[in-house]
């Protein structure tokens, strides 16, 4: 069928077809970039990575090798302020029984690549994923839309326990986000990296990550944190993947306000710890958040931006 | 069913710029952003000033936040009060019960409700 003019309806309607599938193609791909904000104003291009495995690395000292350092008196009386730090027990993101434990010592692989994270105004986890990079959650490293929090005041404890470092101190070189995150703080794109001073994870190890199309529903969930109703130490829980969704991991392992950032991570194929998703939000009204904790997963956009923080200089 | 030759340019134009701006909003993410600045202070949230009964500061004070009406997540982050007593909590828009800690006792308790784009202020005088 043609219109007075000659044109054919059916062109037109292939037009629009191709137009629409052209409109389809990067949401069905499920690979919509996500690009990278940094604190200094530098460019880490994105890279596509070929694989989606990033392995870990046990560290270069045994499970003893550490030398603990104690914090100076006055210091440690200002950080025992810090037990102000306390939750009510049975608050909504211990969901029922608190069954965590205390991660004692935390000199020990994987728990050693797991970092305290303190800044003006708060505290946050982290997690190594190389020699100078750990990630964490996007709100640990941003106060509101476009704006960093002030980047010389973070400090990043590898391994802390208590009044003990066992560690050398890194402060950061600069912080990163994704744009999404950057520009709209969605809750599914909450997560960033600092870059370190320091090349502790030489000494520490780091995490594996990897990310994956198949469902993580059932995958055991485990986690280890620096919760703020404890004092400056590490605690740890497991538990499964229960519900997720493209963005997002939801379990019931027992986290505090102060365990941002820190590791949901699991095996996969051959990587243990393998990281899957960046804890980040306790319970909060309506399903499934009212009876989960939930981290935003590492989807494959996710995974390019991490290595491509990993392996930026 | 007739069609102007005007009316297929102009839908063919649209279905372009459909398919220019869907293919934009994917890779818009893809490049680098400007570094943006230090926050001097919240845009959106609550701040304020926690002290003691003689009027100084307190440091350190652990600033719980539990929505009592937002469907909006809480980060799970560790708020703290700095050297001068302040606080800056950002949260979405809902009303909210703030429960301020110090070496693990509750020494005070305020609702506020934020509003899009706006910062409420509270400040706390502890009760020990």
């Amino acid at each position: 069928m043609r219109d007075p003019r000659g044109y054919s309806i059916t062109r037109y309607r292939q037009i629009l077809a191709l137009s629409c599938l052209l409109a389809a193609l990067p949401m069905a791909s499920g690979a919509i970039a996500q690009g990278s904000v940094r604190s200094d104003g530098g460019v880490t291009p994105v890279e596509q990575a070929s694989t989606s495995v990033s392995p870990g690395f046990r560290g270069a000292v045994g499970e003893a090798g550490a030398s603990a350092a104690r914090v100076a008196p006055a210091e440690f009386a200002r950080e025992l302020a810090l037990q102000g730090v306390t939750g009510p027990k049975g608050a909504e993101v211990i969901i029922g029984t608190d069954n965590r434990i205390k991660v004692n010592p935390t000199t020990v692989y994987p728990y050693r690549a797991i970092a305290l994270i303190t800044f003006t105004g708060g505290r946050c986890s982290g997690w190594l994923i190389g020699s100078n990079t750990v990630v964490t959650a996007g709100h640990c490293l941003t106060l509101g839309i476009r704006a960093w929090r002030p980047v010389g005041s973070f400090r990043i404890y590898a391994g802390r326990n208590g009044n003990s470092i066992p560690y050398p101190v890194c402060t950061a070189r600069w912080l990163a986000t994704n744009t999404t995150w950057w520009n709209t703080q969605a809750d599914d794109y909450d997560y960033g990296a600092i870059k370190l001073n320091c090349t502790v994870g030489n000494t520490v190890g780091w995490f594996g990550f990897f990310w994956t199309p198949r469902s993580l529903v059932d995958f055991v969930s485990f986690n280890s944190s620096y919760p703020g109703d404890k004092n400056l130490t590490q605690w740890r829980h497991t538990d499964y993947i229960r519900v997720e969704d493209a963005r997002r991991l939801f379990y019931q392992n027992d986290t505090q306000p102060g365990s941002s950032g820190s590791p949901i991570y699991t095996y996969w194929r051959t990587c243990f710890p393998c990281g899957a998703a960046v804890h980040a939000y306790g319970t909060y009204n309506g399903p499934p958040s009212g009876t989960h904790n939930h981290g935003t997963r590492i989807t494959q956009s996710v995974f390019n931006l991490l290595n491509s923080w990993k392996n930026a200089p | 069913m007739p069609f102007s030759r005007d009316a297929l340019n102009a839908l063919s134009a649209l279905l372009f710029l459909t398919v220019a701006s869907a293919m934009a909003a994917g890779p818009v993410d893809s490049v680098n952003s400007a570094s943006g600045s230090v926050a001097t202070s919240l845009d959106q949230g609550i701040a304020g000033t926690v002290t003691n009964e003689a009027g100084e500061p307190v440091a350190e004070v652990f600033v719980r936040a539990a929505s009592l009406d937002s469907n909006s997540p809480i980060p799970d982050i560790a708020i703290l009060t700095d050297a001068e007593g302040r606080f800056s909590w950002p949260l979405q828009p809902g009303t909210y019960r703030l429960t301020f800690y110090l070496d693990g006792t509750v020494v005070g308790e305020a609702e506020a409700t934020v509003e899009a784009a706006r910062v409420s202020d509270i400040d706390v005088v502890t009760d020990e």
